[in-house]
């Protein structure tokens, strides 16, 4: 059986990081990753099913109101973003939950997280987008919240040169933005690493002193590799589904693995602006639209960023007008209110905030991954405070806010969070604060699901982060001299 | 169980399994390592599939229904089936086609129920009305529904929504050209880096 020092699982953010840093340190890495290695020849400007089944994974909630996704390929989801790399605001460390515990390690502060994303930040060369690199769509908001007397702030991106196409979520045909496939991966097998593609990970096996990794390989044939230390980063929905497949070897698996599942706290939405900030031409330009709002943050914990985007974006939404038209998402008026607005008064945005992850991930019979996002009371009030804050900014503007009424409400698909999280309260976190899986010596965690709650702004530069503070603690520490994951 | 439960118990059963089904298919195309999209390939402009046959013909209407087409449009314009919906529907490797029966019945029930006639005999607002009324009480329809939405907006199978909407499509990037950006600052900054401190 082929045996390393640590095998990752997952190329994403949470895993090409620790590859990077684990490789220079001269241990033996595989990375097992289920998807293609992709490059810019293989991006396409096509937002079909053909094309988009390659690109991503997508799952349906269980009573099937939510749809959750997440990008597949060696870079994992860093292929497909829309790129916006934001710090998290200090108050999301210090954040308590409905029961007054504060998710986030008293250790884990954002001056303590710092450091780590100024790595992120260097190695995957994040710059501030210019005024000219705001798409139009995004200028609009800004405008909006402008005449408030309100602010907007330029966001992150590691994004150089950009075309300004729309297709980010398809992967940057041009090379332009700076996907893990341009940075950390390459520099970690400079340094040793291997990223195998097309293999996928079943479950885990304790051997000996170290782990045995169950997995498909590309001709789907069950193989086996042996480790030291297994490294967790298939993201929030698979790394708990691999976790909850591995009971029958771990029984005494932690209970909260695949519990606060948080989609941190995004609500979608759409403007209608009215003639004199028309034309929004949504297709133009990065699909994170170059700004977002803190303006709603100290009073709601709720960030606002634009969108850019295909028609099907605005159209798959399931929006009406408290106005009028289009009174539901379907049918001629809503097919012509579209065809009407589309391209010159729409463009869609999204809430982010602060709200208790209440979700819960678990495995069928087969092994095969499902979820559950109650519309909680708590969620309610939290989504009721984004339709507010939605409609304050539509109302001064004379504008519109296009939203989802009662149980239906449009949650975003791609920020799932905390299924596996770290924490200091061993009975409420799965993971030690360095990632590790309580009572499960060498099994770390550090991708989406070991944050432990929401991240306020968009999370992969929190991910990235803490994948390297983790993988910081990891370069310099053997594993039989940590009792902490023993408790 | 009356006959109105009964459907809206076998609707929401068939509706679950379908979209089980389909969640079924994406997980199982990842697996086939992309060999096997249960996806219907790319039709040339004119080869969507035609209805055939009672059930399907319930179905085409449900299609035409929630993005309609020539012949519910008065526009003349094309629609959820233009758009080769239906496709999604029958194609044999995507696994809709054996719960289509159910689906058919509830919408037939629900018809039959609110208006006396089954769901096809329908004018245009009593069949928007029904499948108001059907998602109503099956709330996982609106997922159908948002499906059947983002293929026509999305050009899923075809390009007839998009060019509908005027989406422009593929392009070499619009950053030269003068409204897709303001180009200068429209609004007052809180921070200097772009993140809260
Ligand atoms: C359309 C879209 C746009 C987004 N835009 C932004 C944005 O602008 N800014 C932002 O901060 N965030 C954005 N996100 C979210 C961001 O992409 C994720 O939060 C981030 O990628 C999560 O990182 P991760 O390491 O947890 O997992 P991922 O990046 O999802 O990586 C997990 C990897 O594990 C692989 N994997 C899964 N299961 C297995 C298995 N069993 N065996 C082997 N491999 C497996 C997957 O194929 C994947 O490559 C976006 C997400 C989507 C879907
Ligand atoms: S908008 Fe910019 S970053 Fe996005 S795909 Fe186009 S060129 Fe690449």
């Amino acid at each position: 059986m082929e045996t390393l020092d640590d095998i990752i699982v997952g190329s994403g953010f949470g895993g090409a990081i620790p590859a990077l840093r684990l490789a220079r340190t001269g241990r033996s890495i595989l990375c097992l990753e289920q998807g293609e290695r992709l490059t810019e020849k293989d991006f396409v400007q096509d937002w079909g099913f053909k094309a988009q089944s390659r690109l991503f994974v997508t799952y349906t909630s269980k009573d099937y109101h939510v749809l959750l996704r997440y990008g597949r390929g060696i870079g994992g989801g860093s292929l497909t973003y829309a790129a916006a790399m934001l710090r998290s605001p200090s108050e999301v460390f210090t954040w308590r939950d409905r029961d007054g515990y504060r998710v986030w390690p008293a250790s884990v502060t954002r001056q303590a997280m710092d450091p780590y994303y100024a790595m992120v930040e260097q190695e995957m060369d994040v710059v501030r987008a210019s005024w000219a690199d705001v798409p139009r769509a995004g200028g609009i908001l800004a405008k909006m919240l402008d005449r408030m007397g309100l602010t907007a702030d330029r966001s992150m991106y590691p994004i150089h040169d950009c075309l300004q196409c729309g297709f980010c979520m398809c992967g940057c045909p041009f090379g332009r933005k700076k996907h893990l496939g341009m940075n950390y991966i390459p520099r970690a097998e400079a340094a040793g690493a291997e990223f195998r593609a097309r293999c996928r990970v079943h479950h885990l096996e304790p051997d000996g002193g170290g782990w045995k990794v169950a997995y498909f390989d590309p001709w789907n044939v069950q193989r086996y590799a042996r480790a030291q230390r297994v490294i967790l980063a298939a993201g929030a929905l698979e790394t708990p589904g691999i976790l909850l497949r591995s009971r029958p070897w771990i029984p005494d698996l932690h209970p909260q693995v695949g519990r606060n599942l948080n989609q941190n706290g995004d609500v979608a939405f759409l403007w209608r602006v009215p003639d004199d900030l028309a034309p929004t031409y949504p297709f133009m330009g990065r699909n994170n639209a170059g700004v977002i709002t803190y303006a709603f943050w100290d009073e709601h914990r709720i960030t606002i960023h634009p969108g850019a985007g295909p028609p099907a974006l605005v159209a798959a939404m399931d929006v009406f007008s408290e106005k009028g038209e289009p009174a539901h998402p379907m049918g001629l008026s809503f097919k012509h209110y579209v065809r009407d607005h589309y391209a010159t008064h729409l463009f869609p945005s999204l809430a982010i905030g602060l709200v208790d992850g209440e979700g819960t991930v678990t495995v069928d019979g087969n092994g095969v991954v499902q979820f559950d996002l109650p519309l909680t009371d708590r969620l309610k009030a939290y989504i009721d405070r984004v339709a507010g804050v939605g409609r304050q900014i539509a109302e001064a503007n004379g504008a519109e806010l296009l939203r989802t009424a009662g149980d239906n409400y449009e949650h975003g698909d791609a920020h799932p969070l905390a299924t596996c999280r770290i924490g200091d309260d061993a009975d409420r976190a799965p993971c030690t604060p360095d990632g590790e899986l309580r009572g499960q010596s060498g099994v770390f965690v550090t991708d989406g699901a070991s944050i432990p709650g929401g991240t306020g702004v968009n999370p992969a530069h929190t991910i990235a982060a803490n994948a390297e503070r983790i993988a910081a603690v990891l370069a310099g520490t053997n594993v039989a001299s940590r009792p902490s994951a023993r408790a | 169980m009356d006959r109105r439960d009964f459907l809206r118990a076998a609707g929401s059963g068939a509706l679950a399994a379908i979209l089980q089904a389909v969640a079924g298919g994406w997980a199982k195309a990842a697996e086939a390592g992309f060999a096997g999209l249960p996806f219907a390939r790319d039709p040339l402009p004119g080869a969507c599939l035609l209805p055939l046959g009672d059930v399907q013909a319930t179905l085409a209407a449900m299609l035409d229904t929630v993005v309609p087409g020539p012949a519910t449009d008065p526009e003349g314009t094309a629609g959820a089936l233009e758009a080769c919906s239906m496709n999604i529907l029958l194609d044999g490797s995507f696994p809709f086609r054996q719960y289509a029966d159910l689906f058919a019945m509830a919408l037939d029930g629900i018809a039959a129920e609110a208006h006396g006639g089954t769901f096809v005999e329908l004018a245009y607002p009593q069949r928007l009305d029904v499948l108001m009324t059907a998602q109503e009480q099956l709330p996982m329809l609106r997922l159908a529904f948002k499906a059947v939405r983002s293929a026509f907006f999305g050009g899923a199978y075809n390009g007839v929504g998009l060019r509908y909407v005027g989406y422009p499509g593929p392009n070499l990037g619009w950053r030269h050209v003068p409204e897709a950006s303001f180009r200068v600052a429209v609004c007052r900054e809180r921070t200097d880096t772009g993140w809260m401190p």
